[in-house]
């Protein structure tokens, strides 16, 4: 358990705890992991991001922005969300977790099966982010992938052009429980031709991950056959065996939800 | 540092760290109803307020993070004696049983309803998403949502609730509501935690890391130097008493095979010793002080290790018998292991531990080989159950002080004179030195029947005079309490082509873990509670218990019997597949009926020779004609989702009223001096409704109103002896108790009046409310009967007792029916609909019932389903926590989920009444099974049955 608690009233201040600090201090977004009892470390020091005005969703030019101390059940009420969102949203866990999670918190933890990060990279957003350096904007996939440094100001979702069609798919073992797979595509039906497919998916690598290989195979042509389609998945995914399932569960599991959230996008009618 | 908070409307100023968990700090202010479950992981939502108007886990906040914020808790809801509409309407609704987790869902609600006018299911749904309840199912949540918005335009609504029955009864059969409800859904007192005084200790276990293991050598002196530790006990300084922590009947058919710290440790988080100690911190930090040395053991997990030639032995003890020994006892136990010690037997149990047999049995009626022969079509095959967890929402805890020179244990079991006669034997005290007192359990489902902790927190109280909280953890819980016994069935049947049962083969292999508690009646309940569904003359069984070195087994409400039911019932299903016969049909052929004679359970006796019954009544006929009906059987139903295929399931199921020739309770009626009378029970209440239930039986019998009878219930000080609440007796054998000593109530009150009245008894009779009439027209009241008993001239104030036994076992059946979707890609079964029919004879608290029967289903679609206990290689418990180990909850609830009682009139039971309690969780593994298959055409025949079994039962997964 932490010993310490920061209330930082700016952002460079938060930034210069947690620097001076070094691996002693975590940033305290909702707390519902930080807090958590049962986390294996728990930092000395907790950085707590909740004075510095970053709540909040605001539609802007060409997209939504949503604050980092947002939460998913604020995210959830919100009427200027996409739907795809919503959806993921009402997939994490419960109602009492989502009262406190923040979606800035969601991103910093960044876990392989974290509901909303796979429709967010197939809705393009971008991050911005708070570093030592100055603020700069980061795209959610370098984020996921790569280093996680500063604080998250806000996530950037772009308006989806109007021919994007999007859809998700999840699996878990109750309907509390963590999701075991969760995948998000997104593409365009070109005269019928998939053009322009992104497909994300948790559960099957250390981080949520983007099937570059499967994104290209579709392009340009009519959707595949179902047993096309989770073929290419399956042999795109490589997922571990743990005690929520072995590696060929999660693979089948994958190709099939995968599967559905491109033949559930491709059949739409339009989008938004 | 000081914090402001708006703390149920009032401002409050709280000392305390920033960094300190809001719940600890609640509960410091006096806030008890936020209440811990989970170890602070925040997956069991029992601890939720609301923060600025909005539910939230109060463990996974720190103070930091709510200064300045407005809390808001149960407390608040209402002024004292009064309840809000929202809590009126969970009591009314009968949403209210171990009320653990009550405040929370209330304040879910409660959130729910601020915002939302008038919610639908989906909002409610979602409202108790991140509520873990093991009781109530949920289900009745709905009914207490649209009582209290019905009651905002119109207060005195009452709505329908649940059927009543026995309309020439004033309260038994109505509903009302529970005695305790009040208590529970203000959040007030009532639970071990808080009882606690300021000063007292925390005691803390050191678990084995090992699963089998000798103690090499233990050295606690560097924790016992440590400031703030107060005792260390290990195998050197326990006393060296062999016990059996299964609470049952003296003598137990359980062996004596456990100290309280052992020189061998059998089980990973097995004790190896106890801190007592100032704090917890130091406690904790003492147990990382002692040092041990284990001799390290192969570990033995299953039951074909356990039984196989030359596998490591748990218990190569000295064997002894009170009655019954062997002749070659002396020969057998030439070769024990002094360090592995003793075990007693009370009586024999037919075991061998030397070879890890922990107890057997068999017997049977008629000629089994005979039947097979007779049978033209015969069916064997193998079922599976792995090991779930009981998961009561308060954890395994206890509260033990002296008060003067006794010793009182504020405990939260189901046996509570039970653990006072097995405490006061291994601390050599007599039973008037030790005085139990049962607070409110917050779900005990089995868990609590066994002296999991008490023990230790008394013994360590006795030596150092020092009051002591021990409270297992959530991990402790899940690898060091009870679990359902792992068993492997293996059934044969034989049938004609008519669909008549000739034979039925049921051998039965069960592991029991470390310790034998149960090893014996657990298993044998496998048989006894499934095989007098069918009547069948030429019928065997054959029970063997192992020993291993799994997380301890014990009792789990079912006791045995959804194991053997989910095998029979199962294999019952796929002869009916097999002879082309529809299974309904199939059920309705074979099944007992009214009048039945169930020969079977003479040799089903736990240990003794049992006793035949008759069947007296059995609503099964009813209950199978209107479930078909409700689910329309036999009509096939097609998805809209092509990938879906849906399937219907039914099993009939049974349970029993108590133990007849075992069990005994107690009760004691006294009148107060305003004719108003005080109920005292032996009974132990888990949140079943007991307490209500026998409150309402003298109220009936006294004809006066429920108010007028208070009862103090399962304080072994206080109350008179009662073996408790298991075997699902409570009814049965309290309830008939309290019948009986207001019946002796009844009789001294004719008496008084007659001679008050100058009348013959024979013309007297009671009357509601609380006076006795006669047929002259003239009374007196109950309130002239007391004052002139109570008088110095007067007979003295009115007592009353009265017993139960009973040599006849009502049986409660049910009939469940389902219908699930089985989606074919990704495996998933999805409950659509649920009906469990059951009868009960007549049920004393309908609403409550339904909340049992609710429960107990969804508890057991958890192992139908869900849950399952995941060891690794070398024992450990992989999955010992809410994250890992999945249990369902709201989200999990059949889309159409009824419970239906069927009203019979029992002659034994008081006011007609057999038991609710364990019955209900029979049904759903072999009702979802026969569902499964009926939709996909594959019999999964290991529970539970998760996505990737079934899909793989399918074809579809590659290995």
């Amino acid at each position: 358990m932490a010993s310490h608690f920061h209330v930082p009233e700016t952002i460079e201040d938060a930034l210069r705890l947690r620097r001076e600090l070094h691996g002693a201090a975590s940033f305290l977004a909702g707390g519902t992991e930080v807090n958590n009892r049962k986390a294996k470390e728990a930092p000395e020091h907790l950085v707590w991001l909740g004075r510095l005005g970053l709540g909040g969703i605001t539609h802007r030019d060409e997209g939504v922005s949503i604050g980092a101390m947002t939460t998913l059940q604020e995210i959830l009420e919100s009427e200027i969300i996409h739907p795809a969102i919503h959806q993921a949203t009402s997939n994490h866990a419960n109602r009492n977790i989502r009262n406190v999670a923040t979606i800035g918190g969601h991103l910093g933890v960044c876990r392989s099966c974290a509901d909303l990060i796979p429709v967010l990279l197939t809705l393009g957003a971008r991050l911005r982010v708070a570093t030592d350096s100055g603020e700069i904007e980061r795209d959610l996939e370098s984020w996921v992938l790569g280093e996680r440094d500063g604080i998250v100001l806000s996530v950037e979702v772009p308006d989806p052009p109007g021919d994007l069609r999007i859809a998700i798919e999840n699996h878990s073992r109750t309907a509390n429980d963590l999701s075991l797979i969760a995948a998000a595509v997104s593409l365009r039906n070109d005269a019928g031709r998939v053009r322009n497919a992104i497909v994300a998916v948790g559960g099957v690598s250390r981080t949520v991950i983007r099937l570059r290989p499967v994104e290209a195979a579709l392009d340009g042509r009519p959707l595949p056959a179902r047993h096309e389609v989770e073929a290419l998945v399956a042999a795109h995914v490589d997922p571990i065996t743990d005690i929520r399932g072995s590696a060929a569960f999660k693979r089948h599991l994958a190709a099939t939800l995968v599967e559905r959230a491109l033949r559930s996008a491709w059949n739409q009618e339009g989008c938004r | 540092m000081r914090f402001t908070v708006t703390l149920n409307g009032s401002p409050r100023t709280i000392e305390a760290e920033a960094h300190e968990g809001v719940k600890d700090v609640l509960r410091r202010e006096g806030i008890l109803s936020v209440r811990a479950g989970c170890d602070g992981e925040g997956t069991c939502g029992s601890c939720a307020a609301l923060l600025d108007g909005r539910l939230v886990n109060t463990c996974l906040l720190v103070m930091g993070q709510v200064a300045g914020r407005d809390i808001r808790t149960v407390e608040g809801l209402a002024r004292p004696l009064e309840l809000s509409a929202l809590q009126a309407a969970f009591v009314d609704a009968g949403v209210v049983q171990c009320g653990f987790c009550t405040p929370a869902m209330l304040m879910a609600i409660q959130e729910l309803l601020e915002k939302v006018e008038a919610p639908t299911r989906a909002q409610v749904r979602d409202a108790l998403s991140g509520t873990f309840c093991r009781c109530t199912g949920y289900e009745q949540v709905y009914n207490a949502v649209e009582l209290a918005l019905k009651r905002r335009r119109d207060p005195s609504y009452k709505g329908f609730i649940a059927p009543e029955f026995r309309q020439d009864l004033r309260h038994v059969g109505k509903n009302r509501r529970k005695v305790d409800g009040y208590q529970l859904a203000r959040g007030a007192a009532a639970f071990v935690e808080d009882r606690v005084r300021p000063g007292h200790c925390h005691l803390k276990i050191l678990g084995s890391s090992h699963a089998h293991a000798y103690i090499k050598s233990i050295d606690t002196s560097r924790a016992e130097t440590l400031q703030g530790v107060v005792l260390v006990v290990t195998h050197k300084n326990c006393p060296d008493v062999w016990y059996n922590a299964a609470g049952q009947g003296f003598p137990e058919p359980s062996p004596y095979d456990r100290k309280m710290f052992g020189e061998k440790v059998l089980h990973v988080g097995d004790r190896v010793a106890a801190v007592v100690a100032e704090t917890e911190e130091i406690a904790r930090a003492a147990l990382g002080l002692i040092e041990v040395e284990y001799d390290v053991l192969p570990p033995v997990l299953t039951i074909d290790q356990a039984k196989a030639p030359g596998a490591p032995i748990l218990h190569h003890s000295k064997v002894e018998y009170v009655v019954g020994a062997p002749a070659d006892l002396d020969a057998y136990n030439r070769s024990a292991e002094p360090r592995d010690g003793r075990i007693i037997y009370q009586f024999p149990i037919q075991a061998d531990p030397h070879s890890n047999l922990a107890a057997s049995v068999s017997g049977g009626i008629g000629d089994i080989d005979k039947g097979f022969a007779e049978a033209e079509v015969i069916l064997e095959r193998e079922y599976e159950t792995s090991q779930v967890q009981c998961t009561p929402l308060e954890p395994h805890v206890v509260y033990t002080r002296m008060e003067a020179d006794r010793l009182v244990i504020h405990a939260s079991t189901q046996v509570p004179w039970h653990l006072r006669r097995i405490i006061g034997r291994i601390l050599g005290v007599p039973e008037n030195r030790i005085r139990v007192v049962k607070e409110r359990v917050g779900g005990g489902f089995g868990a609590k029947q066994d002296m999991v902790l008490e023990e230790v927190a008394a013994y360590c109280t006795w030596v150092t005079g020092r009051d002591i909280l021990f409270c297992l953890t959530r991990e402790e819980e899940f690898i060091a309490s009870r679990t359902r016994h792992v068993m492997r069935v293996r059934i044969k049947l034989g049938a004609r082509r008519d669909g008549s049962l000739t034979a039925m083969y049921m051998d039965l292999e069960a592991n029991t873990g470390p310790y034998g508690a149960h090893c014996l009646t657990v298993p044998m309940n496998a048989c006894s509670k499934s095989l007098p569904l069918f009547m069948c003359e030429n019928v065997l069984f054959q029970v063997h218990t192992y020993y291993s070195n799994i997380p301890p087994t014990g009792a789990y409400q079912g006791y045995g019997a959804p194991q053997g039911s989910f095998a029979l019932q199962l294999a019952a299903a796929e002869l009916s597949d097999e002879l082309g016969i529809d299974h309904l049909a199939f059920l309705e052929k074979n099944r007992v009926r009214d009048g039945s004679m169930l020969e079977i359970l003479r040799c089903l006796g736990e240990g003794r020779e049992g006793i035949p019954q008759k069947v007296f009544t059995c609503g099964l006929g009813p209950a199978l004609e209107q479930g078909s009906r409700m689910l329309e059987w036999g009509k096939r139903d097609e998805s809209t989702d092509p990938d879906v295929k849906i399937g219907k399931g039914v099993v009939i199921v049974q349970q029993g009223s108590g133990l007849p020739g075992l069990d005994m309770a107690n009760a004691a009626v006294t009148m107060f001096g305003d004719g108003t009378f005080m109920l005292l029970s032996g009974g132990t209440d888990l949140g079943t409704g007991l307490d209500t239930v026998v409150v309402k039986i003298a109220a009936e019998t006294l004809c006066t109103r429920m108010e007028d009878v208070s009862v103090i219930a399962a304080d072994t000080d206080v109350t008179p002896f009662d073996t408790g609440a298991y075997a699902s007796s409570g009814t049965y054998f309290s309830g008939g108790a309290a019948r009986n000593a207001a019946l002796e109530m009844k009789r001294l009150l004719l008496r008084e009046a007659a001679q008050m009245l100058g009348e013959p008894e024979e013309n007297l009779r009671l009357e509601f409310p609380s006076r006795v009439m006669s047929r002259s027209g003239c009374f007196v009241t109950y309130e002239q009967i007391a004052r002139r008993t109570q008088s110095g001239t007067g007979n003295g104030q009115l007592t009353a007792s009265g017993r139960f036994i009973s040599d006849k076992a009502s049986f409660p059946y049910g009939a469940h029916f389902c219908e699930v979707g089985v989606d074919t890609r990704t495996g998933k079964v999805k409950l659509h609909k649920y009906y469990a029919l059951q009868d009960a004879g007549t049920p004393i608290n309908p609403e409550l019932a339904l909340g049992q029967m609710f429960g107990a289903v969804l508890k057991t679609v958890g192992h139908s389903l869900y849950e399952e206990m995941l060891l690794d290689e070398q024992g450990r418990c992989l999955n010992a926590n809410f994250v890992d180990y999945k249990v369902p909850q709201m989200g999990e609830l059949p889309d159409d989920f009824q419970a239906i009682l069927i009203e019979t009139d029992d002659p034994f039971g008081p006011f007609g009444a057999k038991s609710i309690s364990e019955i209900s969780c029979n049904g759903a593994a072999p009702c979802i099974a026969a569902a499964i298959h009926d939709a996909v055409g594959v019999w999964i025949r290991t529970w539970p049955f998760t996505p990737e079994k079934v899909l793989r039962a399918l074809g579809k997964l590659a290995t």
